[in-house]
């Protein structure tokens, strides 16, 4: 693990007293924190507070079953990794549970190697998981704050000729714009209208460059000014 | 003596137009042309209104200057000058910051959207300018 988190956390979901604390120490040991439930309504009350990154579930236990308890996990969060621990006659029952959406199976008996594997390239998974949707959040954000920007640039000019204009039909009224002053805001108005024009033309020269239609000849030669904030 | 507006904005041409829209009847308006300094002209000139844009190429953009104003103690005698934040987008701090639980800290007393219109702006500082007065007094 690069990052400074804290370890990730795995519970353990087994009603065979040996088989879930030797899972634990195992998993202690690899320095990951681990906590063991001696059935799948205790697992599912332990999940709910801890929010563990994986389980591992016994398919086969009394009351709620590992098959159960594999739904009940993804509805108090779908990244959970599930791993599901089914005994050698039951591999049909571990497909299904891999269609019911756990991650993959450990055939008993394995050994900590194996375990160890599992785990770890379950954990894997789902930091990519969870990489990939962090990386989506920020994709999203930056669209948004984008197209914010966009039309700030654009209205900006736009703005500041609409506003002189309005004055000058107010003040007009009662004549108290000076003939000066008068020329000037007409000037200014034209040289933001000229401003607008250029900077429609720069966005359209990127929306070309980001869509590869441009040659690198035009790229080289147009002014991109428009990146004031990033 | 004449009212005096403060308008923080960082284009020239919208200060300029309002500036002598607001000249005209009869206020005093004071110009900066960041947050920043806006907030020094606050402590300098003491104006009775600030008109902010929200969105600054400025270290100090127009939140900022909301929050400085009503937290900050260098600030205190100002908490009730009425701020209203100008942005040619209508964006509120909910929608600015959606994640933040801090969004009150910020609010300001009202919104204008760019390009102002007249009579609404002049109704609103004739309005504000009175809501000050009546604390004062």
């Amino acid at each position: 693990m690069t990052e400074a988190a804290a370890p990730e956390m795995v519970v353990v979901i087994d009603d065979d007293y040996t088989m879930r604390l030797s899972c634990g120490k195992i998993l202690t040991k690899m320095g990951l924190r681990a906590e063991i439930f001696e059935d799948g309504a205790r697992g599912l009350d332990g999940v709910a507070t801890a929010k563990p990154d994986m389980v591992i579930v016994d398919l086969k236990m009394p009351g709620i079953s590992g098959m159960e308890v594999i739904s009940r996990v993804h509805e108090i969060d779908p990244q959970i990794i599930i791993v599901v621990i089914t005994g050698y006659a039951t591999i049909d029952t571990a497909v299904e549970a891999v269609r019911r959406g756990a991650y993959d199976f450990l055939p008993k008996p394995f050994s900590p190697d194996e375990l160890r594997l599992i785990v770890n390239r379950g954990l894997e998974r789902r930091r990519l998981a969870m990489e990939s949707q962090q990386h989506e959040i920020e994709q999203t954000m930056l669209k948004r704050r984008f197209v914010t920007f966009v039309s700030h640039q654009l209205r900006t000019p736009l703005v500041a000729i609409h506003q002189y204009l309005d004055v000058l039909k107010h003040l007009d009224q009662e004549d108290d714009v000076p003939r000066f002053r008068r020329r000037e805001w007409l000037d200014r108005c034209l040289t933001r209208i000229e401003e607008l024009q250029n900077l429609i033309t720069d966005w359209l020269t990127l929306a070309q460059v980001e869509g590869g239609t441009l040659s690198k000849e035009r790229i080289r030669s147009t002014s991109i000014a428009l990146f004031p904030i990033f | 003596m004449s009212v005096k507006v403060l308008m923080i904005d960082d284009d020239s041409d919208f200060r300029a137009a309002v500036k002598l829209l607001l000249e005209n009847h009869g206020y005093s308006v004071l110009e900066a042309s960041s947050g920043h300094e806006g907030l020094q002209m606050v402590l300098e000139h003491k104006p009775d209104v600030i008109l902010c844009d929200i969105m600054m190429e400025s270290t100090v953009e127009g939140y900022g200057v909301t929050h400085s104003l009503k937290y900050r103690d260098e600030y205190a005698e100002f908490r009730n000058v009425p701020v209203f934040m100008i942005s040619s987008i209508e964006e509120t701090p909910d929608e600015r910051f959606p994640m933040s639980p801090e969004v009150d800290l910020i609010r300001p007393d009202g919104y204008l959207t760019k390009p102002l219109d007249i009579q609404q702006l002049l109704q609103l500082l004739e309005k504000a300018v009175g809501t000050t007065k009546g604390t004062m007094a």
